[in-house]
């Protein structure tokens, strides 16, 4: 049993740590651009933090699937 | 409050003798926003309407001001840091005599400079001359004799022995590097080269004259200029305070006044006429036309029309100044334009309530209010006081969660009894964090009907928006029957759920097109979002626990470990509140800017910025 939990918080983990880093690959590329935009025109600021953090859905989804399967240990 | 502030179109014309009149009354009572006058736009005639002359002393205005503001830039300026004062009558000549002031001082500076950056350049040669006891005037080269002055890295006189005798050879050690002076007979000073080139001879240009014996002269005539230096820009500070305050008042009064000399460029004018359009807010149009009217009677010629959304007029917020200071986040993104619905109440309503959720602690709440209450007080940026109130706000609803969430500093201290744990009821926050997301995506589809009726009418407005509703009333339906959660009782409610959706489908694919239905994932991605206003405090609340188990321990084991356990404590929630700061704001601020904002508001407003009142 004990085994079993452990599996399941490693799957938890697994969901949370691949959701982490696929948004912070979608984010690179789009912060680095958007704060070249706002370098160059600072009002583009609203936009740029708006597009920046689009992808940061992406860790929630995976947080709601790491709470899904940790409900299985219960 | 909901609205951007009602405006009428306002067209003035009047014959040219009470021009000049007619603008001093508008731009003191700085209520018209103008609008350029397009020529083309009146073709009555091409060549009846034409743009106004600016009035005579514009150009002597502008050419004041170029001076000003060149004083002030060379006086390093700061501008804000100086109030108004009322100016003396002879403005200009003190303004004459200011600038011929600055002017000397200015001079005497670069002269000082020039003979600064004349030694720099004598100083190396005096250097080698006077270390090697040469004197400059005999470094010439002769018919017979070669000179190489320089330095090199190594020592050559052993080679240079074997090729001749006939040479004199001076050398010296300046710092590292070894200095020379070479006198040789010219048929070997090929030779010589090569021996040189072996030891990486560096020649060193050396004037004929150098007009200082040593590096002391030269070092004390500096130390002079410096000294003369430091003084004039003493003086230099002097003059800018005493007269600081003086060119920036006179750069405001003249600022102002060149407003009003160069307003006919944007006025319409005929040879005898003027006409002046604008936009001004309806309740302000009475004021106006009184003044106008007790100063010319019936010479000057008044209207107001409705205004149109085609007529583009400038928005202007209305709001008492708390919630005004939520408008902070929509200068941000993009003011409203004048159709559209002004949402800064409920961002006034839900930002704070958002940050609250997320931070939620007593503790907390309390070190932020002092901080922004610190910023605030100490700020002289408006726009800054501004984001410190709405902050302040949010400090309150965190203080106000904490009670909810019983935290204080991450602990139930104090016998505080939570409604809710954050830390165990997962399920539970989770749910009331979708529902949130749904209450407040569902508030802006509402603003969006009403924004979508009032521009595109009924029709489009339900296509577009209530759609959106008729899909999620379905798709709860469905959801609840199939996870068998809140409401089951309808016949054959899986089903009837689906039906709904496809009406809404098909409903937004008429309001939106193909675009509309790549949207309904995003939709409910949307929702999911707002899973962040939980999450956020999880690990906050979490890293608080941590950091109070942490110092606990070490407390536990006394004496020495009692000012390391306050060290963890200071720091650690010193860096989970900034954490809190940024991420509260930052995530809240995305939540209305991407979930909210994108179901109604589309910006792109101009701000309304009435002739005069740029105080």
């Amino acid at each position: 049993m004990a085994a079993e939990v452990g599996l399941i918080a490693l799957g938890a983990g697994i969901a949370i740590a691949g959701a982490g880093i696929g948004t912070g690959i979608a984010e690179q590329g789009i912060g680095a651009a958007a704060v070249g935009a706002i370098v160059e025109r600072e009002e583009l600021f609203a936009k740029a933090l708006i597009l920046t953090v689009i992808p940061e859905t992406i860790i929630i989804f995976g947080l709601v699937v790491a709470l899904l399967i940790l409900g299985k240990a219960v | 409050m909901i609205q951007p502030v009602k405006m009428s179109k306002i067209r003035v014309v009047g014959p040219k003798k009470v021009l000049k009149k007619a603008t001093e009354i508008m731009h003191s009572e700085a209520v018209i926003h103008l609008e350029d006058f397009k020529p083309s736009k009146y073709n009555i005639d091409r060549y009846f309407f034409d743009i106004g002359n600016p009035f005579q002393e514009a150009s002597e205005y502008s050419s004041l001001l170029i001076r000003l503001r060149s004083l002030i830039a060379n006086l390093k300026i700061d501008k804000q840091k100086y109030t108004l004062t009322e100016l003396p009558k002879d403005s200009e000549k003190v303004l004459a005599k200011t600038e011929s002031d600055y002017g000397k001082l200015a001079a005497k500076l670069r002269e000082i400079e020039e003979k600064k950056k004349e030694f720099e350049r004598l100083e190396e040669p005096l250097m080698f001359v006077s270390s090697l006891k040469v004197d400059a005037k005999t470094l010439v080269p002769l018919e017979n004799i070669v000179v190489y002055k320089g330095y090199c890295e190594q020592d050559f006189e052993s080679k240079l022995k074997e090729i001749t005798g006939k040479y004199e050879l001076k050398k010296g050690k300046i710092g590292k590097r070894l200095a020379f002076v070479l006198f040789i007979d010219r048929q070997y000073s090929d030779k010589a080269k090569e021996i040189l080139d072996w030891a990486k001879y560096r020649e060193i240009n050396i004037p004929e004259k150098i007009e200082y014996e040593s590096i002391k002269d030269l070092e004390n005539e500096r130390n002079e200029l410096d000294n003369r230096e430091k003084k004039l820009l003493e003086q230099a500070k002097d003059l800018k305070e005493k007269k600081a305050q003086f060119i920036v008042s006179f750069e405001h009064y003249l600022r102002r006044e060149n407003e009003k000399a160069e307003a006919p460029l944007k006025f319409g004018a005929t040879s005898n006429t003027f006409i002046v359009q604008g936009f001004i807010p309806v309740e302000k149009y009475e004021g106006l036309q009184q003044k106008l009217v007790q100063s010319f009677g019936s010479k000057i010629h008044i209207e107001k029309f409705e205004t149109q959304a085609e007529f583009a007029p400038p928005t202007k917020l209305e709001n008492p100044s708390l919630i005004g200071s939520f408008e902070f986040f929509l200068d941000l993104y993009s003011l409203p334009s004048y159709k559209e619905l002004d949402p800064t109440l409920l961002i006034f309503l839900t930002f704070p309530l958002f940050f609250g959720f997320m931070l939620g602690d007593i503790g907390y709440g309390l070190v932020t209010a002092v901080l922004f209450g610190a910023i605030r007080m100490t700020t002289k940026s408006k726009v800054m006081r501004g984001l410190m109130n709405a902050m302040l706000t949010a400090s309150v609803a965190t203080i106000g969660f904490g009670f909810v969430f019983g935290e204080f500093f991450g602990g139930s201290y104090f016998g505080l009894q939570p409604l809710i744990h954050r830390e165990h009821d997962i399920n539970l926050m989770l749910m009331i964090a979708l529902v949130v997301g749904l209450i407040h995506v569902n508030l802006g589809l509402i603003l969006g009907f009403v924004n979508a009726y009032r521009m595109h009418g009924i029709s489009h407005a339900i296509f577009e928006k209530l759609s959106w509703v008729v899909i999620e009333v379905g798709g709860l339906l469905t959801l609840f029957k199939l996870y068998n959660y809140a409401y089951t009782t309808l016949p054959h409610q899986t089903y009837v759920g689906l039906g709904i959706v496809g009406v809404g489908l098909i409903m937004l694919l008429k309001g939106h097109g193909i675009y509309g239905l790549i949207e309904v994932p995003a939709f409910a991605s949307n929702i999911l979002s707002y899973g962040r206003l939980f999450a956020l405090g999880l690990a906050s609340v979490a890293l608080a626990v941590v950091i109070n188990e942490f110092a606990t321990e070490f407390i536990h084991k006394g004496g020495f470990y009692i000012p390391a356990a306050i060290g963890i404590l200071v720091a650690g929630h010193a860096l989970n509140i900034s954490i809190g700061i940024i991420g509260g704001f930052l995530q809240s601020l995305r939540l209305h800017y991407v979930e909210f904002f994108t179901k109604f508001y589309k910006g792109e407003g101009k701000r309304y910025n009435p002739f005069g009142g740029n105080q």
